[in-house]
């Protein structure tokens, strides 16, 4: 017999048996990923019992990097944009900026299944109990970046948007004394400095796409005046 | 998972009527008093009716339970009673052990552990019944079952025993657990053996005389399992070797007994070295193996709950999705 060392991923698929007993996972050498499937129960905060979802998850080679992608096999939650679903049962859970920065800052495996994943299906049952979600939800496309500018990065307008997005793609030096680049007239430190750092961590691929997003949403605006 | 929740009232209700009622029973005297508990204990809860919290159980699991079947007789083999045949057939062959301090009869009156025992084995036997067992024998709080018979493959009696063990194991260690500590008594666990014999290893015959008989298995793994019972840890299940070998998808739940003690002579639970007969006992993860079961769901903290069959809406509030739900901000861009 041979015994193969477990990789990271596998002692942390080990480590949330306990939690998610149904879920199985298999290799796929072809698209360098690990496939997560199986039974996912979904029980409330009182430990009642509510339902099944058939589920997929995508984890891509190296682990823990990339953001796992999430299907529903079964076809509970109806496939319309409105329950932040795809035609073919991928799920939205997050703004994918959350996604990654959490992921960037240790997010593993159970810490995406626990935080992500369980709530999300949760959430969508207690919508189809007529209840609506329990809690907020991002608008759908650009509109839902824009809000997150606006509501976790406190930049509320496109072109505050784009001037700290810039900052940063420059390398400017910002001095943690000056004056906030938001105009509010306080100095960095106390004013957008965790910000500024988040936009670094969110790395450049995201930054560069979310400012063409922005200046074409400042054209377009224009186009309509 | 409060499956025996109807099982557990009683015992809660006669120990917070025990020393209130002493003054009660001097005067009424003791025979009086214990008939009255007696009644009451049928009231609350009918020999050959499943309380309400584990019909659910039973109905989630989609099994019933058979009220005809009576003590220490088994219904394939009872036709041997008075007579001088034997038959020869498998059986799986469990024995329960329920573990409790002897602190529980200084502390209560004789009639308040009377309902205690009972209920704990009312419990026990309602349990062994929805998974068609056959309870042999009483004794004490645990008891010895059969499970398996003419219309049963193998396969299915290891299932069924394996899932009862660890149904009834689950209860004692967190059920019961929790009333008797309430009392600041703490010990309490069970202790299970199973194995199974094949045709060939299990004889069906009479044992006894006359009125004192009884229709019983002469089988080496009948042997066995009381022997693993007295191996297991508390809360454990241990089981034999041909166990294992008719459970081929439950591989992943089986160990040797010998990897938990460190000591290589634990392996064997049995050898007879000239013929090279050699027989392995295991300790059985029954949580895991519960966890997978279509009728139970894990839930949010990793307790076990029961999957009833049900639409939530007739027993839950949405109201209690939220303080999980609520923590999911979902956005879309496809
Ligand atoms: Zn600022």
């Amino acid at each position: 017999m041979i015994f193969k060392k477990p990789t990271l991923f596998e002692k942390d698929f080990a480590a949330i048996s306990d939690l998610y007993p149904k879920l199985r996972y298999s290799r796929d050498e072809k698209h360098k990923s690990w496939v997560i499937s199986g039974e996912l129960d979904i029980c409330d905060a009182t430990g009642l019992y509510w339902d099944t979802f058939q589920v997929l998850i995508i984890v891509r080679h190296p682990y823990p990097v990339h953001v796992p992608n999430i299907f529903e096999r079964s076809t509970i939650i109806p496939r319309t944009e409105a329950w932040h679903i795809s035609e073919y049962g991928e799920c939205c859970l997050d703004i994918p900026h959350n996604l990654k920065l959490a992921f960037k800052r240790g997010m593993r495996l159970a810490g995406f299944m626990h935080e992500k994943v369980y709530p999300y299906f949760a959430n969508q049952l207690h919508r189809l109990s007529r209840q609506g979600y329990a809690g907020e939800e991002y608008d759908h496309r650009f509109e839902g970046v824009m809000q997150y500018y606006k509501e976790e990065l406190n930049l509320p307008t496109p072109i505050l948007a784009t001037q700290f997005i810039k900052s940063i793609l420059d390398k400017k030096i910002i001095d943690r004394n000056s004056a906030c680049l938001c105009g509010s007239g306080r100095k960095t430190k106390k004013c957008h400095l965790a910000v500024l750092h988040t936009l670094t961590e969110l790395g450049e691929k995201v930054l560069r796409h979310d400012l063409v997003n922005f200046e074409q949403w400042e054209v377009s605006l224009a186009g309509n005046n | 998972m409060n499956i025996y929740e109807d099982y557990l009232q009683p015992i809660r209700k006669a120990i917070a009527a025990d020393g209130q009622t002493r003054t009660y029973s001097e005067f009424a005297g003791g025979n009086v008093r214990n008939k009255i508990n007696l009644r009451a204990l049928n009231e609350a809860m009918p020999e050959k009716r499943l309380l309400p919290s584990l019909e659910q159980f039973a109905d989630a699991v989609g099994l019933k339970p058979d009220f005809t079947q009576k003590l220490g007789s088994h219904p394939d083999f009872a036709h041997l009673k008075h007579t001088e045949d034997t038959e020869e057939h498998y059986i799986v062959s469990m024995f329960v052990d329920v573990r409790r301090s002897t602190q529980l009869y200084g502390r209560y009156e004789p009639a308040t552990v009377f309902v205690i025992n009972n209920a704990i084995q009312r419990a026990a036997i309602h349990t062994a019944l929805i998974f068609g067992g056959y309870i042999h024998r009483l004794q004490g709080d645990g008891l010895f079952a059969y499970f398996g018979g003419k219309n049963m493959s193998i396969k299915d009696a290891v299932n069924r025993a394996l899932q009862f063990a660890s149904v009834y194991s689950y209860f004692v260690k967190h059920d019961l657990k929790e009333v008797f500590e309430q009392q600041g008594i703490e010990q309490i666990y069970t202790r299970i053996g199973v194995d199974l014999g094949y045709d060939e290893d299990v004889v069906w015959a009479m044992a006894g005389i006359g009125e004192i008989s009884e229709v019983t298995t002469f089988s080496l793994h009948t042997n066995l399992a009381s022997k693993m019972q007295a191996n297991a840890v508390s809360n454990g299940i241990v089981i034999g070797d041909h166990i294992k070998k008719e459970a081929a998808l439950l591989q992943e739940f089986f160990t040797p007994v010998c990897l938990r003690t460190g000591k290589e002579t634990d392996r064997y639970i049995f050898e007879i070295p000239k013929k090279g007969f050699r027989y392995t006992q295991h300790d059985f993860d029954w949580l895991k193996f519960l966890k997978k079961q279509d009728y139970i769901a894990t839930d949010f903290s990793g307790n076990i709950q029961l999957k009833r069959k049900q639409a939530p809406a007739v027993y839950a509030n949405s109201n209690n999705l939220a303080p999980i739900a609520v923590k999911s901000k979902p956005y879309y861009d496809f």
